[in-house]
C-alpha cells in the first residue's frame, strides 16, 4: 500500500511549510475576528512546529523523525526560519526544537480534577512572527519547494514521501500556481508522490471547511483553485482523520478553509499515539 | 481466589524495535511466580518517560498485595522520578502530559476448593493467550489480528490526564496443569493472532525460544513473516 513506509530516525520524512507573507495578509482573518491573517498564519505555523516537536520529544531528547523547512513568500522567497536556523531550507526537527526565536511563559486554566479550575503556566515557543509585506509569489515558492523536496527524495528514495503544507490567502501574484503545484506533486518516492496540502485563510468570515471531497461548497474562487491543487488524503491519513472524528468522505483532499492543519501532524504515524488515555 | 503460589515456570523475552538501541526499549515485563503474578506493559512511543512508566506498572502489579492502590503508588513513583528536574520546554510539556502505556496483568491461583483459576486485567492491546492441550482456548483482550491500531487504550501516569474514558477489561478463567500462558505486547500479539487465523499453531514456534535465539527469531519474523517493527516482549508461563 502506498504511503505506508515507516517514518523513523533512519528513514525520516520531510515536512515543508510555505507561508504567504504578502501585504494582503495584513487584512482581517475571517476565521478569528480581531486577528489579521498574518497573525493567524504565525499562530498556525508556531502551533504546527510545536506539535511536531512534541510528537518527537522523548525523555532523552528529540528523535529526528522529520526534516522540516519553512519557506516564506512575499517580499522575496526564502527560508523563514530565524536565529541559528536562518537561511536553511531543511533542518532536523531537533534543531527546530532547540532553536525557537524565544520561549514565552503563558498561563492557561485547567481542570483541577475536583470540579474547579487551576491556573497552570506553560512555555510557548515562537519561531515565526507575523509578516505582511510584498506580492504573493506562490509559483516561485512552489518551485523552490520542488527543488528542496527533489533533493530530499533523491537521498531518501524509498521513504515516506515529503508533505508540503501551503498556508495562504490564496491570491498568487506571479502566475497561475496550478502547473507549479502539479510539478511538485509529480515528485515522489517508491512509497508515493509528494503530498501538497493547502490551508486557505480568508478575510471572508465564512464557516471553516475541513478536508472536503469537492469544490462545490467553496464560494471563493481562490479556494477552489487551492482545493484543486491539493492532494487527496492517502488511505492511512484518511483513516486517521476518521478516527480523530473528522467527517471525511471518499475523495477528501488535504485542504482547509479558514481553519488550520495542525490535525495533520497527529495523522502522521510514528508509533503509539496518546489521544485516548484512560484510567481503569 | 486465593493468591497461593501456583507451581509454574516462566521466562520473559524482549527485543527493542529495529533501529533503536536497547536503552530505548519501552516495554517492560515482570513476574512473581511464587505469587502467580505476571505482567507486561508497552510504553507509548509518542509519550515521554514511557519506559519508566511501563516498568513501574509491571513491578507494581506483581508486587501488589491486596487493595487497589498499586496504580496510585505507581503514579506517585513515576512523578517522584521525573518531576522537579530542569528540562527543555518540550520535555517539560511532555512530562506534564504524563507517560502512557498499555498493560496486561495475569494472576494464577487456586480457589479454597483447590480449583485452578486465573484472572487478568488489560488496558489496551497487550495480550494474553492461553493454550491448553495444543489448542488456543483464550485470547484477551484482543481476539482479531485486524483490531490492532496506533490508538489503543492507555494507562496514564498522571491521573488527571488519564481520565478520558475507561478502557480497562477484566477476564477470569480456569486452567489445568500443563497449560501454557503467553503474554505479549502488541506487535507479537498481532503476529500470533494472524498466524492462528491462518490455521497455524504459533505457540509452537514460541515455545522453543530462549534468551539466546529470541532476537534472531524476531528479526527473521520481521523480515519474512509480517511481524511489525516495534518493541517486542513475550512472557511464557508453563502452569
Amino acid at each position: 500500500m502506498p504511503y505506508s513506509a515507516e517514518i523513523s530516525r533512519t528513514s525520516p520524512t520531510c515536512l515543508l511549510f510555505l507561508i504567504d507573507q504578502s501585504t494582503s495578509m495584513d487584512g482581517p482573518f475571517g476565521g478569528q475576528p480581531g486577528k489579521k491573517k498574518s497573525e493567524g498564519v504565525a499562530d498556525s505555523i508556531n502551533r504546527l512546529l510545536q506539535n511536531l516537536v512534541l510528537k518527537c520529544a522523548k525523555s532523552d531528547g528529540i528523535r529526528d523523525y522529520f526534516h522540516v523547512g519553512v519557506i516564506g513568500y512575499g517580499d522575496g522567497v526564502q527560508s523563514a526560519l530565524g536565529g541559528a536556523l536562518a537561511g536553511r531550507h531543511l533542518v532536523p526537527i531537533s534543531a527546530v526544537a532547540n532553536n525557537p526565536l524565544r520561549v514565552e511563559q503563558r498561563t492557561r486554566k485547567v481542570d483541577d480534577g475536583a470540579g474547579g479550575l487551576l491556573e497552570q503556566s506553560f512555555k510557548f515557543p515562537v519561531w515565526f512572527e507575523p509578516v505582511a509585506q510584498g506580492q504573493t509569489p506562490m509559483c516561485q515558492a512552489l518551485t523552490l519547494a520542488t527543488r528542496v523536496t527533489q533533493e530530499f527524495v533523491t537521498q531518501s528514495p524509498e521513504g515516506f514521501p515529503p508533505l508540503v503544507v501551503n498556508i495562504t490567502d490564496g491570491r498568487a501574484s506571479d502566475a497561475d500556481p496550478r502547473p507549479a503545484a502539479a510539478a511538485l506533486r509529480d515528485l515522489g518516492t517508491t512509497d508515493g508522490n509528494v503530498l501538497l496540502f493547502n490551508a486557505h485563510l480568508s478575510s471572508t468570515p465564512s464557516p471553516p471547511v475541513v478536508f472536503p471531497a469537492g469544490a462545490e461548497e467553496l464560494a471563493d474562487p481562490y479556494a477552489r483553485h487551492l482545493f484543486k491543487m491539493s492532494s487527496e488524503l492517502p488511505t492511512r491519513l484518511f483513516d486517521a482523520a476518521r478516527a480523530d472524528g473528522f467527517d471525511v468522505i471518499f475523495g477528501a483532499r488535504g485542504f482547509v478553509f479558514n481553519a488550520d492543519l495542525v490535525s495533520v501532524i497527529r495523522f502522521l504515524d510514528i508509533g503509539t499515539r496518546v489521544a485516548q488515555g484512560v484510567r481503569p | 481466589m486465593s493468591e497461593r503460589p501456583a507451581t509454574t515456570t516462566w521466562r520473559g523475552l524482549c527485543l527493542a524495535k529495529r533501529g533503536h538501541g536497547a536503552d530505548e526499549y519501552e516495554d517492560a515485563f515482570a513476574a512473581d511466580p511464587g505469587a502467580g503474578r505476571f505482567a507486561v506493559a508497552d510504553g507509548a512511543s509518542e509519550s515521554s518517560f514511557a519506559g519508566a512508566w511501563a516498568r513501574l506498572l509491571v513491578d507494581g502489579f506483581v508486587r501488589k498485595q491486596d487493595g487497589p492502590n498499586w496504580l496510585a503508588a505507581a503514579r506517585r513513583d513515576w512523578a517522584a522520578q521525573v518531576d522537579g528536574r530542569p528540562l527543555p520546554w518540550y520535555a517539560e510539556a511532555k512530562r506534564e502530559q504524563g507517560a502512557f502505556a498499555t498493560f496486561l496483568g495475569l494472576v494464577l491461583g487456586r480457589t479454597p476448593e483447590g480449583e485452578a483459576v486465573w484472572r487478568a486485567l488489560a488496558v489496551g492491546d497487550s495480550c494474553l493467550f492461553q493454550v491448553s492441550r495444543d489448542r488456543l482456548v483464550e485470547r484477551f483482550p484482543v481476539s482479531d489480528s485486524r483490531a490492532f491500531g496506533n490508538q489503543p487504550h492507555l494507562l496514564g501516569a498522571r491521573a488527571a490526564g488519564a481520565a478520558r474514558g475507561d478502557g480497562h477489561a477484566e477476564r477470569r478463567g480456569s486452567w489445568r496443569p500443563g497449560d501454557r500462558f503467553l503474554l505479549a505486547t502488541d506487535a507479537l500479539a498481532q503476529w500470533f493472532l494472524s498466524r492462528h487465523e491462518a490455521g497455524e499453531r504459533p505457540w509452537e514456534a514460541l515455545a522453543g525460544l530462549g534468551a539466546d535465539d529470541f532476537g534472531a527469531w524476531v528479526e527473521e519474523c520481521r523480515e519474512r513473516d509480517g511481524l511489525r517493527n516495534d518493541d517486542v516482549t513475550l512472557v511464557v508461563i508453563e502452569a
